[in-house]
């Protein structure tokens, strides 16, 4: 019976230090939390592009898992949440490893009553929340859990963007689309500075690692005066009291 | 054969264009970029929003019966057709539709019509370009793309809504040599001025349909310039075309699908008409005679084309098949908003327009046109009046492209290393 932190390639292979805070996050709340070893990729891209080697994929995910004793996995990944819960069933009907993403995994009441979580400062700071397509298209959508995690942080005003849960824009990242055709995200994601520009939000959070990496590709660019965070990031940089910079 | 590298390279060209201001790409992407987006498709007026509301879980079972039994729907929509004394034909191909659409036409060599994307997608305008026949747009956004000569794809329901007043004012001054204020009321008054007694003078029209009732042969169609109306009842004979998925179970089915079209759009036009065979009378001594004020004649041609073959293999596009053609799905598009009409076909903008262009010109020109441009975001489903699975149309298409050599070379590195690191970024 193993509780596994799995990552994404993504984190693992780009981002490391959001890998540490939500092993960090992760293993302070359920320090049974295991990391394996060369986790194999969920299958992402697979699954638009490829019938046959999705569901090869998918079997030998799902073979490593077993083989792993892994019954339950949280991940601190909006593409594998979303990949896991709604493509891992239907190519593998007794698929039986239960999935979190890591904002399920923070809201638990208990675990936010013992982060306690406090922004530093006297006065209260706006930010606000951005819903990636991963986690509003999939099967079991997630809306709740981040706001209730940052609505329960001390000095923080969460505040809405112009578009937002279901109607929430899109990076322009999915589907491979980043990796071809940076254009779309030049859009979009101007649109979306906008739209925290206009919600007069200090801080903007995303869950979403491609998100994440979308925003930050054009933060160089655009100049925004707000400052990006990924959820797992933000929350153990609260945890640890250190200055939000 | 093209290679995926050069279709990839063939969109990047294409995107370069979006950093020229005067090219016609930034034009058309500006304007959409502004005019389409979620928000405004959700906010319609309280009226429609209570409508949308209260029918809208109404038309997925209905559609759902409609392309489960297409066969025995269209089997009935040609016996009641052929009833209301019109006279109707089920075309198996585009071809056919082309080669009865022009037997109809006889020796007329002008044709009055509305907007019909159906006619468009069938090869009806192609096929009387080719035999020299004059055509004679009616619909407003048609007139300017006319004038314009505009052959990039724009949105449908609206296909000139690009053009600045300015533009437009200009381009008349080029052509007629008539000074018009560059206001939508002034130009507006002049393509009355000019193209109303022209439909006047109509021998034959086209019109398509927005619903064809299977119960009772009616031909629903919505409009708000009133070029349908005038069209349909004007000339001597009119000729109607349209795919055999249009058509609906009931005369109340017809009214569901032709007023959702319209709401979920918040377009509600001043029209709906419903045509049933030509006009006629009984006024002297009870006998009834055939073509009064009205039309004479109506002719009606159902296409069927690839849309049964999709119901009898149960491929993915008939999924497709549920579609009303609203076009909603064309407004809340990640893509479409991003880089307007280069993620497009002459058959529509965005997922649509991809699909229809694969359906009728095969997956290397949907790859050309900018199949891998999807972001998968899915809010074409999301904001589909009939939860129409275009994101898993989509992602069948992409693994067709895959098989066929025409990934992208990026994505190919990523899909690649997932196959053989377990990894894409290692």
């Amino acid at each position: 019976m193993v509780k596994l932190i799995y990552h994404g390639c993504i984190n693992l292979s780009k981002l490391p230090t959001l890998c540490e805070a939500g092993t960090e996050l992760i293993k302070f709340l359920e320090p049974e939390y295991q990391e394996l070893e060369d986790p194999p990729c969920c299958g992402s891209l697979l699954f638009h592009t490829d019938e046959e080697g999705a569901r090869k994929n998918c079997n030998e995910v799902y073979d490593w898992l077993k083989k792993n004793n892994v019954t339950e996995l949280t991940t601190i990944c909006a593409g594998c949440y979303n990949y896991f819960v709604t493509f891992y069933p239907q190519y593998i009907p007794e698929f039986d490893v239960k999935i979190n993403h890591i904002s399920q995994f923070l809201s638990k009441p208990e675990y936010m009553q013992k982060l306690n979580l406090i922004y530093p400062g006297e006065k209260s700071v706006k930010i606000t929340y951005h819903d990636p397509c991963h986690m509003k298209n999939a099967r079991i959508p997630i809306f709740e859990e981040p706001r209730i995690i940052l609505s329960n942080i001390k000095n923080i005003d969460l505040v809405s963007l112009e578009f937002e849960r279901e109607l929430s824009t899109c990076c322009g990242a999915g589907a491979g689309v980043y990796s071809s055709f940076k254009e779309i995200s030049n859009f979009t994601t101007a649109d979306i500075f906008r739209q925290v520009k206009k919600s007069r939000a200090k801080i903007l959070i995303t869950p979403c690692s491609f998100c994440y990496v979308t925003f930050k590709r054009l933060v160089s660019e655009k100049k925004p005066r707000f400052k990006i965070f990924k959820l797992e990031e933000f929350i153990n940089k609260l945890k640890k009291g250190e200055v939000i910079e | 054969m093209t290679s995926g590298k050069e279709l990839y390279e063939n969109n990047k060209e294409k995107l370069k264009k979006l950093l020229d201001e005067t090219s016609e790409e930034y034009q058309f992407a500006d304007f959409w970029g502004n005019l389409a987006s979620v928000k405004k498709h959700r906010e319609y007026n309280e009226d429609t929003k209570e409508y949308v509301d209260k029918y809208v879980d109404k038309l997925r079972p209905m559609r759902e019966d409609l392309v489960n039994n297409l066969e025995k729907y269209t089997e009935q929509a040609m016996k009641s057709i052929e009833k209301t004394g019109a006279k109707v034909y089920l075309a198996k191909t585009n071809e056919e539709a082309q080669k009865l659409f022009l037997q109809e036409l006889g020796d007329e060599r002008t044709l009055y019509k509305s907007k019909s994307a159906d006619a468009k997608e069938m090869g009806i305008l192609d096929a009387c370009k080719k035999n020299g026949i004059e055509v004679i747009e009616t619909d407003l956004g048609d007139v300017l793309v006319q004038l314009f000569e505009y052959e990039l794809p724009s949105y449908q329901l609206a296909p000139g809504v690009h053009f600045h007043p300015n533009q437009i004012a200009k381009k008349i001054k080029e052509k007629y040599n008539v000074d018009v204020e560059p206001s939508a009321p002034a130009i507006a008054n002049f393509f009355r001025k000019t193209h109303r007694p022209k439909i006047l003078k109509a021998k034959i029209s086209l019109t398509s349909a927005n619903a064809v009732a299977a119960e009772d042969g009616s031909i629903v169609l919505i409009e708000n310039e009133g070029n349908i109306s005038l069209l349909t009842r004007l000339p001597p004979k009119h000729i109607v075309i349209c795919g055999i998925s249009k058509i609906v179970p009931t005369v109340y089915d017809a009214l569901l699908q032709v007023n959702m079209q319209e709401r979920w759009n918040t377009l509600i036009g001043s029209y709906i008409s419903f045509i049933r065979g030509p006009s006629s009378t009984n006024d002297i001594y009870g006998a009834k005679v055939k073509g009064m004020y009205g039309a004479q004649e109506v002719v009606v041609i159902l296409v069927d084309d690839w849309r049964t073959k999709a119901v009898k293999e149960n491929s993915f596009l008939k999924e497709f098949l549920h579609c009303i053609s609203c076009k909603a799905c064309n407004y809340v598009c990640t893509a479409s908003r991003a880089v307007g009409n280069i993620y497009a076909s002459k058959m529509g903008l965005g997922a649509y327009g991809i699909i229809k262009d694969y359906i009728h010109n095969g997956i290397e020109s949907a790859v050309k046109n900018g199949l891998f441009l999807c972001t998968s975001c899915e809010n074409c489903k999301n904001f589909c009046p009939v939860q129409v699975d275009l994101p898993k149309i989509m992602r069948e298409l992409k693994k067709i492209a895959v098989s066929k050599g025409f990934t992208p070379p990026p994505l190919e590195s990523y899909l690649q290393n997932i196959k053989i690191k377990k990894n894409p970024f290692k």
